[in-house]
């Protein structure tokens, strides 16, 4: 029936194999969705079960005395007090501070690298750029760490005349570096993905070229840009050995970038190994990990919302 | 050395898997095992390694003892679970570093404890530190005082001294060390949250190499093996000297030892009396101080 209202001439070529292969696609098909859907309900089930199990384990956390705002504003972290007490102020306020720090060091510099690199550099240069801020981007943490450790820490101490050189900016300073690829090879592929032709309508009309980039790249690029940010923002917060070896670990909550801290990933580093399972210990730190993880989604979220509302206004 | 130890666990855990199907009594072939505190592990460990590296099968070890090889299972776990795992029968030999509470004591009933060293924590710092020159000891109040941070300043501790900070070195809470400081001096007090938490006692010792403003405390026996570099500070007037140490002058330190039920077997008695004579350069090596010399 169908076959009639269809041009003569695509019969064959359309419709016959199609009906023949029919019963057979219709398995592979449903084979298809059945093992991609079942993948989905694994990647997904598993994720949503860490978060259930870190909210279920957190819980208990809450009992101390003070209850929420005791462990997030008011107790110490004493885990040789008597009775010891489990407070993280200290853990998520350096959490915050060093990476507020490294991205407000990163992203700039990232920025202008991407500038460079997609719209500036010439395509030889080009070529070498990316490759090596992807090749920057693979190092592992405890390299940027260690040397951080063996370069800014004395620095800090010989020239800079601090009692000890572990400190917020130091553990800030090397994860900008750390963070730097990450945003500057993500924003040059969001600067390439603006297409060529309104470029090249831009210059037609006899405009510079950094008026270019300002007003048609960049806010062409600008969900892209939100995406690197997000991402070096992701890796910042989840850093955990770099800081660690950076920030000093002391449990004393940080006033300015140049105190001593423990992020919410060095925390955890520190005490887990210790900590028996069930303990009031092991909950603050599963409470810590709950925190980490608001604290992403919650950055997430506002980033999201700041994206919408700009891309509203200029598009 | 590592290695050997590393070969060590995996052999052990073969024949852990093994011990699970067989019925026979403990220690009937050839295999003694050993379990507890961490302090004691690496000491314990390599002298167990060494150990049957050099006599291979029991006999060889004393000749009325059977032909069988001797193997040795080295777990850690904690002090706790040392007592615990004597008294239920799944180690031969408990490593224990620190005293019996009485309670251990009377559930233990007959048993036999080996010191085979203790582990003092010294106060120490840089060579190089402001006080080092001309600071020798340190009262328990001073020492208290400084890691709670209420002496911030080295002009604080002596008025001669430039107002310079004094930098705390840490072990995380769960150190052995710490909970000897703890105990010993600290008390109810706690240790200053500016201080820096190092997670290893290696990684301790660089910084008190490298930062001429720290302070920590250190087994005593790396301080020695510094070859100057650190300086331990007396404490009420009674240093850190393996002497000292050991008739127990000096307060800051705990014992280490090996805890056996009833009366020990052949297979234990050799390995502890080894522990006791060849082992005793692998506790020193180590930086705790042997029980003999």
């Amino acid at each position: 029936m169908v076959a009639m209202t269809v041009p003569a001439g695509n019969t064959s070529t359309l419709l016959s194999p199609a009906r023949v292969a029919w019963r057979g696609r219709r398995w592979s098909d449903l084979a298809l969705w059945a093992v991609s859907l079942g993948f989905m309900l694994l990647g997904t089930g598993a994720l949503l079960l860490i978060v259930l199990y870190v909210a279920a384990e957190a819980l208990p956390a809450l009992k101390q005395a003070g209850g929420l705002k005791g462990l997030l504003f008011v107790l110490p972290w004493e885990p040789l007090a008597e009775p010891p007490s489990y407070g993280i102020l200290h853990a998520w306020l350096s959490s915050l501070l060093v990476t507020a720090l490294s991205l407000l060091l990163a992203v700039p510099v990232a920025l202008g690298v991407a500038i460079f690199t997609s719209e500036i550099a010439p395509p030889l240069l080009r070529g070498l750029l990316r490759p090596c801020m992807e090749l920057l981007a693979g190092i592992p943490s405890v390299v940027y760490g260690f040397f951080g450790y063996v370069t800014l820490i004395p620095l800090f101490e010989n020239s800079f005349g601090l009692a000890a050189g572990e400190c917020i900016l130091a553990a800030g300073l090397i994860l900008s570096v750390m963070v730097l690829p990450f945003v500057a090879s993500t924003a040059t592929e969001a600067l390439r993905g603006v297409p060529g032709n309104l470029r090249e309508s831009a210059y037609a009309t006899g405009v510079t070229r950094w008026h270019v980039i300002q007003h048609v790249v960049l806010r062409q690029a600008a969900p892209g840009l939100f995406a690197a940010i997000v991402l070096g923002l992701a890796r910042a917060l989840g850093e955990a050995l770099a800081v660690l070896m950076l920030a000093g670990n002391a449990t004393a909550v940080p006033h300015s970038p140049m105190d001593r801290g423990q992020p919410i990933t060095a925390l955890i580093l520190t005490e887990l190994g210790e900590a028996g399972v069930d303990s009031d210990k092991y909950h603050a730190l599963m409470a810590a990990g709950l925190l980490l993880m608001v604290i992403t989604v919650v950055i997430n979220l506002t980033v999201l919302a700041l994206k919408r509302r700009m891309l509203s206004r200029h598009v | 050395m590592i290695n050997m130890t590393r070969w060590l666990f995996i052999k052990a855990t073969a024949l852990a898997l093994l011990a699970i199907t067989s019925t026979h009594a403990l220690a009937e072939d050839g295999v003694l095992r050993v379990g507890g505190s961490t302090t004691l592990l690496p000491a314990i460990s390599t002298a167990a390694s060494d150990f049957m590296e050099k006599y291979k099968t029991w006999n060889k070890v004393a000749p009325n003892l059977p032909e069988k090889p001797v193997i040795i299972f080295v777990t850690g776990g904690g002090s706790s679970f040392g007592v615990k795992s004597v008294l239920n029968g799944t180690v031969n030999i408990g490593m224990v570093s620190r005293d019996l509470k009485d309670k251990e004591v009377s559930s233990l009933g007959q048993h036999q404890t080996y010191l085979v060293g203790k582990d003092a924590v010294a106060i120490a710092s840089s060579a190089k530190n402001p006080m080092a020159a001309t600071v020798k000891q340190l009262s328990g109040d001073e020492v208290v005082r400084l890691f709670a941070g209420e002496t911030a300043y080295y002009s604080e501790l002596v008025k001669k001294l430039p107002k310079r900070e004094i930098v705390l070195l840490t072990r995380d809470a769960g150190a052995g060390s710490t909970e000897v400081l703890q105990e010993v001096l600290m008390k109810g007090k706690q240790i200053s949250p500016k201080a820096l938490q190092l997670p290893s006692q290696g990684a301790l010792l660089q910084k008190l190499k490298n930062n001429t403003l720290a302070i920590g405390y250190i087994s005593s026996g790396l301080v020695s093996q510094s070859d100057g570099a650190l300086k331990s500070y007396a404490l009420d007037g009674v240093s850190p000297s393996n002497e000292n140490v050991l008739n127990g002058t000096y307060k800051l330190a705990r014992p280490l030892n090996l805890l056996v039920k009833d009366v020990p077997d052949a297979y234990a008695k050799a390995f502890v009396d080894y522990v006791l004579s060849d082992g005793q350069a692998v506790v020193d090596s180590l930086g705790y101080v042997p029980a003999k010399r």
